[in-house]
């Protein structure tokens, strides 16, 4: 008998319906598994028959066939075993059909018949809605991840035994027997959100232009770099940037744990990421870790940093051309990688932060312990690519610290909240004023919107063209420093973007005039 | 001795054989009297006198070297030779040990009737050691010394930089080729050197500057002068090896004090404990030649203030503090901050970013990446 079992899969993230076509029939005994097949997904058939017979069903000598359809796509993954074993059973008629047409099922099987989790229910969980399921039977562990799609009745089970029993139990008893999992989204959102971050800017004494430096970089999702010797507290600004974030939206968080999920990499009792990735890979991070790889490539750390922060500690280590891989993705919000079997496009739409010594000992200008030669200093910066540095917004110095300064009571430090509210002031204001465009961040603008949405009045028009000309600066700083100058004003609640804005503004951009162009006495 | 057209053709052939160091010419000149005596070595002994490696090199540079060729393309080049036999050949570098058998010169030699001092010190100065170097440099030229140096980064171009915007000579011992400028960055300085002193090397001409060829150079630079400043240097440095040099040639040492937790003051302190004059302004050396200041400027140790060098203007009190705050070394505005809440005068950062960049306008301060640091 021929019978029809809904599952799902995920091809890179996007996720699509798939039919467990089983047919048992009279003929030589034997198990054919077709549908273009990755070897672990044949592996099924020995798990499935084990499975079966363990949880006390017998399996007749019988010629059974299972199609994998859409039979042109690829199939990876264990979470085929759940659905092939119901198709078997409902094609011997161990189970009724007639539940099968709009439920979807997903799990690897254990040889006992226990269900285990498996990775992308979310996105499969949301496309099985899309496309008119109404219950979907998933592994115990993976439960309240599916349960995050409202709308959708969760069943989480446990193993091969209960899914029989529930789905041939008396349908108003069935609630009964097992509860459907449900995950009140809002309720996620609440408790999840900063109440429980343990770093806080109020951490950090000193290091004042720095803050302020990370502070105008969230408020309108520029890009940073901070330059500064050892023991500075780069790394320490940098891990409590996600803390001055806006949470995410319903929509981006849906968007993060996808990526999360279909990597496995979602924590079983959080099913739901609220919370704004970071992302801080070391410097020996190879090419296809940052992007994602594999045959049909597993997201890498630029998309796992989506809506979040990227953060590359001693930039100048990293390889060049691990560097230059990033310059596609920070233009384009997204990367494509292409594979024999197709190409593959993960979102990536991160804030990129940086940090660096200045020099390979870490000291300069400090002249009493910098021990590298003029020449060591210019090659250690001279590592990062131009490409890269021109994506950067804000570049700024972080001074060496005393150690009496750790010792100062830092109740006076602004917290975290108090700087978040203040960028999420700025980027209300940004959605406003981008409301009905493409743009979402003053990063985002184009030279042309520039014109549009930052303009300048001649006094201010005058002063940008003196500082250009006093400070030296590259015309091609011109677009970022304004932009940069519109996030200020932003902070400041001001309409008009002052001189005070411009200053701090060019202040941001001097740092490469000096590292990454000739200087003489 | 006089020196003919030959004997220079001869000496930069000679100079041009590799393998053939200058006391293995001494030798030689010795026996065959002239450099193209030595040229002319018959075959037959040409294994005798040399030994067998450098008779190989010999035989080599006899076959792939026409010695006229070499010299008209040394012409070429505006370079001249000056062998040891040459009436010009500075009579102060007949006398160190160690002598080279000749010199190139781009430019002109110094004149050996005025004084010469070098100023030396540490590439990597700091603020301090910058703002010396070029006060140095440019009084002492002004009073008429010739400033002879290395021409690397930091103190020696510095000082040579200051000495020919003064008006002054300058002349720079290198430890390349005459005809590379070493290091690139200072292009303009080796220009404005050959037309306003000379670019001197005991290279040959397309030597490229290679590490172990500086200290040697040293010896020249001190050979040259008549005294020796050292503006700043750490205790182990490039420095120490050239007043080393100085000493053994018997020339006279001064030494810039500094700070004593400047590290990089460290080497002239020592220097100053160990007996070395003490130079705190240019008129210190100027006095020492009894040269007496020109334009009449007092000798007086003020005279290194910045203020007594620039108009004062007039600054608010906040001002005033980050000046006072910014101290010798480069600054950036994290720590100015930080510096002046320290010192009770709070202020968010755009305003004090204001106030620096309001600075640099007014040519108070110098902005350096994202470093400031007064202009002395």
């Amino acid at each position: 008998m021929f019978s029809t079992v809904i599952s799902g899969a995920v091809h890179g993230i996007t996720p699509y319906i798939m039919h467990v076509e089983v047919d048992a029939s009279d003929g030589l005994p034997s198990f054919n598994m077709v549908g273009y097949l990755s070897s672990e997904v044949r592996e099924a058939s020995d798990r499935v028959k084990v499975a079966l017979k363990n949880s006390g069903f017998k399996i007749p000598a019988m010629h059974v066939t299972v199609n994998l359809s859409p039979a042109g796509i690829r199939k990876e993954g264990v979470a085929l075993d759940l659905p092939i074993a119901i198709g078997m059973l409902a094609s011997l008629s161990e189970i009724d059909s007639d539940f099968l047409k709009d439920t979807l099922f997903l799990g690897e099987l254990g040889l006992d018949g226990e269900v285990k989790p498996v990775r992308g229910v979310l996105p499969i969980a949301r496309c099985a809605k899309e496309n008119g399921i109404k219950t979907l039977i998933i592994p115990y562990d993976n439960a309240r991840e599916g349960a995050v799609v409202q709308g959708i009745k969760v069943i989480g089970v446990k193993s091969l035994p209960e899914v029989v029993a529930y789905i041939s139990c008396e349908k108003d008893k069935r609630n009964n027997l097992i509860e459907p999992t449900v995950v009140d989204i809002a309720k996620v959102f609440e408790t999840d959100s900063y109440s429980n971050m343990d770093v806080d800017f109020a951490d950090i004494n000193g290091q004042s232009a720095v803050k302020r430096a990370v502070e105008v970089a969230a408020a309108g999702f520029h890009h940073l770099l901070m330059i500064g010797p050892p023991g500075s507290g780069k790394s320490m600004v940098a891990k409590r940037i996600p803390t001055i974030l806006p949470t995410l939206s319903e929509e981006e968080a849906l968007e993060v744990s996808t990526i999360y999920s279909v990597s496995g990499m979602l924590d079983t009792n959080a099913p739901l990421i609220t919370r704004r990735p970071f992302m801080n890979p070391h410097h020996s991070i190879t090419e296809t870790a940052l992007t994602g790889g594999g045959m049909v490539p597993k997201p890498g750390v630029i998309s796992r940093a989506h809506r979040g922060v990227l953060f590359l500690d001693e930039l100048a280590e990293f390889r060049a051309s691990t560097l230059d891989i990033l310059r596609q993705p920070i233009e384009d919000k997204k990367i494509n990688i292409a594979r024999a079997n197709g190409t593959f496009t993960y979102p990536s739409d991160f804030q990129l932060v940086c940090a660096t010594n200045p020099c390979k000992c870490g000291y300069y200008p400090d002249m009493n312990k910098c021990r590298c030669t003029e020449k060591e200093i210019k090659r250690y910066l001279s590592h990062i690519s131009g490409p890269i540095l021109d994506r950067i917004d804000i570049c700024v110095e972080a001074s060496k610290v005393d150690v009496s300064d750790l010792n100062n009571n830092n109740s006076l430090n602004e917290s975290s909240k108090t700087i978040r509210d203040r960028v999420l002031k700025a980027r209300k204001i940004q959605e406003e004023r981008f409301k009905g465009t493409k743009l979402k961040f003053n990063s985002d603008m184009s030279p042309n919107d520039i014109k549009r949405y930052c303009s300048l009045g001649m006094r201010e028009k005058a002063y940008i063209e003196r500082m250009f000309y006093t400070m030296d600066l590259s015309a091609r700083a011109y677009h970022r420093t304004i932009r940069v100058a519109r996030t200020i004003a932003d902070l400041d609640g001001s309409e008009r973007i002052k001189e005070i804005h411009l200053t701090e503004a060019v202040c941001y951009r001097m740092t490469d005039s000096k590292y990454w162009s000739k200087s003489k006495t | 001795m006089s020196c003919t057209e030959e004997d220079l053709i001869y000496s930069n052939w000679l100079m041009h054989t590799d393998g053939i160091g200058k006391s293995t010419i001494f030798q030689l000149l010795e026996q065959y009297g002239s450099p193209k005596g030595i040229y002319e070595i018959p075959d037959k002994d040409v294994d005798l006198v040399f030994k067998p490696k450098q008779a190989e090199w010999f035989k080599l540079a006899k076959k792939e070297i026409d010695p006229d060729i070499c010299y008209r393309k040394l012409e070429q080049k505006g370079i001249n030779i000056f062998p040891e036999m040459h009436d010009l050949f500075p009579e102060k570098l007949r006398m160190i040990p160690n002598r080279p058998f000749a010199i190139y010169v781009l430019g002109k030699l110094p004149d050996p009737d005025i004084p010469a001092v070098s100023i030396i010190g540490a590439r990597m100065c700091s603020e301090y050691g910058r703002f010396i170097a070029r006060e140095f440099g440019s009084r002492l030229a002004a009073s008429g010394i010739q400033i002879i140096s290395g021409m690397a980064s930091g103190v020696d171009g510095i000082s040579q930089r200051g000495a020919i915007a003064a008006g002054g000579k300058s002349y720079g011992v290198v430890g390349c080729g005459a005809d590379i400028c070493y290091p690139a960055e200072n292009r303009d300085l080796y220009e404005d050197l050959i037309t306003n002193g000379g670019i001197i090397s005991e290279y040959k001409p397309g030597t490229e500057p290679e590490a172990r060829l500086f200290p040697l150079r040293n010896r020249i630079i001190s050979g040259l002068s008549d005294a020796v400043i050292v503006v700043e240097a750490k205790k182990k440095s490039g420095t120490a090896i050239t007043v080393n040099m100085a000493l053994e040639q018997g020339k006279d040492v001064f030494a810039v004090p500094g700070r004593t937790t400047d590290r990089l003051s460290d080497g002239c302190n020592n220097m100053i404990k160990e007996g070395a004059f003490i130079a705190t302004c240019a008129e210190d050396i100027i006095e020492f030649f009894g040269l007496g200041s020109l334009n009449g400027t007092s000798s007086s140790n003020s005279s290194n203030s910045p203020k007594a060098a620039k108009p004062s203007l007039k600054l608010n009190a906040t001002e005033t503090l980050i000046i006072q705050i910014i101290d010798m070394n480069k600054m950036s505005i994290s720590e100015i901050h930080q510096r002046m809440e320290e010192s009770g005068k709070a202020m968010a950062v755009p305003e004090v970013m204001q106030i620096i960049i309001d600075l640099c306008a007014k040519g108070v301060l110098i902005q350096e990446g994202g470093f400031f640091r007064k202009r002395f």
